[in-house]
C-alpha cells in the first residue's frame, strides 16, 4: 500500500468514527426537552462533512486498491465471510449514511428557527438509526481488517 | 427516504441481474460509484420535486422524518439480509 492510499484509509476510518461520535452527541442533546439547536445543527453539519470526506476517501481506496489487493486475500483466507458478508454489507449500507446525516442536519437547522417537539423526537429517532447504521458499518470494517 | 429505498432495490437488483451491474461498471467505471452517483441524483431530484410541488408542509415534517428513519432501517436490513442469504448460498 502506498502512503497516499494509507492516508486515504486513515482519513476514511477517522472521519467516519468522529461522525458516528458526533451523532451520538447530537442524539444525547436531542433527548433533552429544550436542547440547544444551534449547537446541534453545527455538529450535525460537521457530521455531514465528515461522512462525505469518509465516503470520498473510501471510494478512492476501494476502487483503486481493495478489489485487486485486499479482496482476493480475504477470499483465500480463513474468513471469506469477511468480504462476502461484512464488506459487501458495509460498502452498501455506508451509501445510505450521508443521506441520513443530511436529513438530520436539515432538521436541526429547521429546529433552530422553528422549535417543534414532535420534530425533535423524530429527528432523535432518525439520529438513533444513523448511529446504529454507523456503528454497524464501523464494526464490519473492524472484521474486514481482521480477515486479511 | 426515496434514496434509501432506491439504493436497497438497486443493490439487490445489481447482484441478481448481471447486466445491470455491468451497465453500472461500464457507465461509472465501478458499480459502487454508480450506485452512489444514482443515489445522489435521486436525492437531489426528489428534494427539488418536493419543493416545486409544495410538499414541504412543516406540520407533516415530523411524520416524514419518522417514516424516513423506519424506511432507512428497513432498507439497511434488506441489504444486510440479502448478503447474509448470499453468504449462506440461498441466493
Amino acid at each position: 500500500m502506498t502512503p497516499f492510499l494509507a492516508a486515504m484509509l486513515i482519513t476514511h476510518v477517522i472521519g467516519g468514527v468522529i461522525a458516528i461520535g458526533i451523532h451520538n452527541v447530537a442524539l444525547m442533546h436531542l433527548l433533552k426537552k429544550a436542547p440547544n439547536y444551534v449547537f446541534i445543527s453545527r455538529i450535525a453539519w460537521a457530521a455531514v462533512a465528515l461522512y462525505l470526506i469518509s465516503w470520498a476517501t473510501s471510494a478512492y481506496y476501494y476502487v483503486t486498491y481493495y478489489g485487486t489487493a485486499v479482496k482476493p486475500r480475504i477470499l483465500a483466507g480463513a474468513l471469506p465471510a469477511g468480504h462476502i458478508f461484512f464488506m459487501e454489507t458495509k460498502e452498501h449500507i455506508f451509501l445510505v449514511l450521508p443521506f441520513l446525516a443530511i436529513s438530520i442536519a436539515l432538521c436541526a437547522s429547521y429546529l433552530r428557527t422553528t422549535p417543534d417537539d414532535a420534530l425533535r423526537k423524530s429527528t432523535a429517532f432518525l439520529t438513533l438509526i444513523a448511529l446504529g447504521v454507523g456503528a454497524a458499518t464501523a464494526a464490519a470494517g473492524i472484521i474486514v481488517s481482521g480477515s486479511v | 427516504m426515496v434514496a434509501s429505498v432506491m439504493l436497497a432495490a438497486l443493490i439487490v437488483s445489481a447482484e441478481e441481474v448481471p447486466a445491470l451491474k455491468d451497465w453500472l461498471k461500464a457507465t461509472f467505471s465501478h458499480h459502487w460509484l454508480g450506485k452512489g452517483a444514482l443515489a445522489i441524483a435521486v436525492f437531489i431530484v426528489v428534494t427539488i420535486a418536493a419543493r416545486l410541488q409544495g410538499k414541504t408542509d412543516a406540520s407533516k415534517l415530523a411524520g416524514i422524518i419518522f417514516a424516513e428513519a423506519v424506511v432507512a432501517a428497513l432498507s439497511v436490513g434488506a441489504i444486510a439480509g440479502y448478503f447474509l442469504l448470499h453468504l449462506l448460498k440461498f441466493v
